[in-house]
């Protein structure tokens, strides 16, 4: 007695056509042999029928086995209720347990904002309403079915299927458990000793019994491929949670200063010198202006002021401030404030008088080094000022530069510079 | 406007990504990202600089007639849009060339001032180019509506450093792209890391280089640290803008390329030369580099494209110089080395490149020839002294922040915590990781707010 296997394979439009036909001799006729269902690929696994069969089989699993272990145990066998009450019992709690596992509605909503999840949503939603369609539409004649179908079932899976929606309604709904605790009571004895019956099993029959027993997420020395992408989306649920808090940190921070700046700012509109008009927004004026204001009128600064000396404290000052010759040549004048006869004085307070051809005084106030002293005044050639206690060279003549520095060891030192332009 | 600007953090950013997410059509939001980009560009300088941007309908127009089925139109379509946006870019980008006394100080009358001079006028012409070449070659399908392309090439997203993004990887996404939860988590936080780099790290190797690099009074502690300061400065810098821009375009749904990618001197100077601001000289080697099999033809348009990539980031000696020197040791490793590389020991290969390229981005920092021979002199002792008080003050205010910057910017220790954390991951920390993560974001935004306030005080 042979197999016969009858394969065709093609493209058409791009797209993979693969069919096969298995059929077996047996007493002069062919018998088609079905393929043995194959475990879930590592894609079935995050695709939308997986959940569906994950819904379907496993609660069926679990009472088989409790009607199997009452079976075995003689009692409370043939009433519909009390096979539904079991059925109940046993199964809700595995079904509990593997939904630990699976999905749960608030965690499609999660999927929902992943990327790539969204189809994923639309499909298992589409789902989810064809299974309480079907579910109301059998609710009605759940306990014949219960008593007929598993008695005498012939096509054991379409079957099955049916029960597990039942029960899986039957679980769901949280009005009917009051009614059935009181039912589960008349039967205590023989679901303990089904559960315990159950739990007994040293050596679960396949890999999803074993996620029951011990828990999908507990490692494995050989995990199986659902243990893993089981893992993997609660790996993504984590995530996805640890995602949302970042960014819920962030987005706070943005609007608790935003609102901040909005309800503390008072002197915006005090400053205003160019009006909201269409030249000004043409030239740019209004939000140039803008800008300026926004900044430099914002709320908080004794707050910002201690902030920031506490980054200082941690990271150090950034803003030490140094003289230093640069390699600019001086200018015709009127000087820049900040390139004062090719020198560059960082962050100068005070105001600055500037004559074309004149002298320029500027009154600084910069952190200087603490061995800062004032080894040259009035100086005509090219030696310039030293600001470092060392002799500085400089590459231009024309600049007569006269400081008065007072030499000091604190950080901070006021003093003059006067820079005559010959 | 700036992206480092607080109005820009608080206000601008969040507004523009909240009023995006209104509508899921990337039609709404191409319009946004329009809307906000003008806003953006004429924010504080004249709207008159808007007709710039004009040139979008020219490169339209020359897109199509670039994938015209006979090829001298094509070929006119692309040098005309090489002379248009090449003179732009001339004109624009390298304006104090028509200053009086300037290299092209006749024209003096195409000076402008600072405030007529769109940001980013550099990259923005180089994408313009870059499309009308990339339709000339096949490399992306010509784009039919201009309001697509007008998207692409106005966005501010990459104005600033880059990355040069091509027409053809946000091809896609300008028709349809979405935007959720997780791009947005994703977009903000690479936005705040970029702040951190670009106005936290940055500026103390600013002030090192300023304090060390003054060529008057070049000491040898200056010359080292300064240098240090210089690359440091730059390289923070670029990977802070691009990291903003890439988290701005994840907000928005864009995808964009890679800018800064980690380098590895193992493998040779022509990997490593893609590492810094790499979209930009990929870019130039499409453009300009002949892929044949004739080896003086690679040769002349290698260097002819070096040269470029030195002009377009600098028109002075020094980037010239640094660009052609690391250009000429890429060909000849193309060419003869990379054979040779297999049988020598990854340490040489790893020396070799570090000093070349390192020698090369040293250039960039000079804008004379006697800068870099005095900065030569002064690091094997020839100087005006051995200690600068400025560095000193510099190093002891600040050592946090720049051992941060030295120890964080060689991707070996960025790859060693990564795995650390993956470790720890993997045992069950996490979220012990993850909250980790949050905090430190949080620390690093709050940092970039209390510096960039002090900053406009």
């Amino acid at each position: 007695m042979g197999d016969l296997d009858i394969r065709f394979s093609g493209e058409n439009d791009n797209k993979d056509l693969n069919s096969s036909l298995n059929l077996r001799l047996n007493n002069g006729q062919f018998e088609e042999v079905l393929p043995e269902e194959p475990k879930p690929s590592v894609n079935e696994i995050l695709n939308e029928e997986y959940y569906e069969n994950l819904l379907d089989i496993k609660p069926v699993e679990a009472y088989e086995e409790a009607e199997e272990d009452l079976e075995i145990s003689g009692e409370n066998i043939g009433d519909a209720e009390d096979d539904e009450i079991l059925y109940e019992e046993d199964t809700a709690e595995g079904f509990e347990e593997y939904s630990e596992e699976i999905p749960q509605e608030e965690d499609f909503y999660e999927f929902e904002e992943d990327d790539g999840a969204d189809d994923l949503v639309e499909v298992t939603s589409q789902l989810k309403e064809e299974f309480f369609e079907e579910i109301e539409a059998e609710n009605t004649d759940f306990d014949e079915d219960i008593t007929e179908e598993v008695g005498a079932s012939e096509d054991f899976t379409e079957e099955v299927e049916e029960v597990t929606e039942g029960i899986s309604e039957k679980s769901s709904e949280e009005e009917e458990i009051p009614e059935t605790e009181e039912e589960i009571s008349e039967v205590t004895d023989a679901s303990e000793e089904t559960e315990a019956e159950v739990s007994a099993q040293e050596e679960p029959v396949d890999w999803y019994e074993k996620a029951l027993v011990s828990g999908a997420n507990e490692v494995d020395d050989n995990p199986n491929p659902t243990d893993e992408k089981l893992g993997e989306l609660s790996f993504d649920t984590q995530k996805g949670k640890f995602d949302f808090v970042n960014l819920c940190v962030l987005a706070l921070m943005i609007i608790f200063v935003s609102l901040t700046f909005i309800l503390m700012k008072q002197t915006l509109v005090n400053d205003k010198k160019a009006e909201l008009s269409l030249e000004t927004i043409k030239t740019g004026e209004y939000t140039k202006e803008f800008s300026e204001n926004y900044e430099k009128n914002l709320p908080l600064q004794k707050l910002m002021a201690q902030a920031e000396v506490l980054v200082k404290k941690i990271f150090g000052d950034r803003d030490v401030k140094f003289i230093k010759f640069n390699d600019s040549e001086p200018p015709d004048g009127p000087v820049d404030n900040d390139n004062i006869g090719g020198m560059t004085v960082d962050d100068e307070e005070g105001v600055v008088t500037t004559a074309s051809g004149g002298t320029t005084q500027v009154t600084t106030t910069a952190k200087l080094p603490q061995d800062f002293e004032i080894t040259t005044s009035s100086v005509k050639t090219d030696k310039a000022p030293v600001f470092t206690g060392r002799p500085i060279k400089t590459t231009t003549t024309k600049v007569t530069t006269t400081l008065d520095l007072p030499k000091t060891t604190k950080d901070t030192t006021t003093g003059k510079v006067n820079l005559i332009f010959p | 406007m700036l992206y480092t600007d607080l109005l820009f953090v608080f206000v601008f950013m969040p507004l523009t990504v909240i009023v995006s997410l209104f509508d899921r059509s990337a039609e709404y939001k191409n319009l946004i990202l329009v809307i906000s980009s003008v806003i953006f560009f004429t924010w504080g300088r004249p709207a008159i600089i808007l007709l710039l941007f004009v040139t979008v309908i020219a490169d339209y127009l020359l897109g199509l007639g670039a994938d015209c089925k006979k090829r001298p139109v094509g070929v006119i379509c692309l040098i005309a849009s090489i002379i248009m946006n090449g003179g732009f870019f001339v004109v624009f980008a390298r304006n104090f060339l028509f200053d009086k006394g300037g290299l092209l100080g006749r024209f003096s009358q195409l000076s402008f001032a600072e405030k007529l001079i769109p940001l980013g006028i550099a990259y923005y012409t180089l994408r313009g180019v870059g499309y009308v070449f990339d339709v000339f070659r096949k490399n992306t399908e010509v784009e039919k509506n201009p309001f697509c392309l007008l998207t692409y090439m106005l966005s501010y997203h990459f104005m600033f450093v880059g990355p040069v993004v091509r027409y053809n990887d946000i091809r896609k996404e300008l028709r349809e792209r979405k935007v959720g939860f997780s791009e947005i988590n994703d977009g903000l936080t690479r936005f705040v890391y970029g702040l951190g780099k670009a106005v936290v790290v940055a500026p103390v190797f600013k002030k090192l280089m300023e304090a060390g690099l003054v060529f008057e009074n070049l000491t040898t502690a200056g010359a080292v640290f300064g240098m240090i300061g210089f690359l440091g400065y730059y390289f923070w810098s670029f990977w802070g803008y691009t990291d903003m821009a890439l988290g701005l375009g994840l907000m928005n749904g864009f995808h964009y390329t890679e800018n800064m990618l980690p380098f590895n001197f193992t493998k040779g100077l022509s990997d490593t030369a893609y590492a810094f601001n790499g979209t930009v000289t990929k870019r130039f080697c499409d453009l300009l580099v002949y892929r044949g099999e004739k080896k003086i033809l690679y040769v002349i348009t290698g260097i002819i494209s070096a040269l470029f990539v030195g002009l377009w980031y600098g028109f002075y000696k020094g980037a010239v110089a640094g660009a052609l020197f690391i250009g000429i040791f890429v060909i000849s490793e193309k060419l003869f080395l990379k054979d040779r590389f297999d049988k020598i020991p990854k340490a040489v290969v790893g020396l070799y490149t570090a000093v070349i390229t390192l020698g090369g981005a040293c250039m960039f920092c000079f804008d004379a020839f006697w800068k870099g021979r005095k900065w030569l002199f002064a690091l094997i002792g020839k100087a005006d002294g051995i200690r600068s008080a400025a560095v000193t003050e510099i190093i002891t205010s600040n050592w946090l922040l720049i051992a941060f910057g030295i120890v964080f910017a060689l991707p070996i220790v960025r790859e060693f915590f990564k795995s650390i954390g993956e470790e720890v991951s993997k045992k069950g920390g996490y979220a012990a990781i993850r909250i980790l993560q949050t905090v430190f974001v949080a620390v690093v935004f709050a940092m970039y707010t209390v510096l960039s306030y002090h900053g406009v005080k």
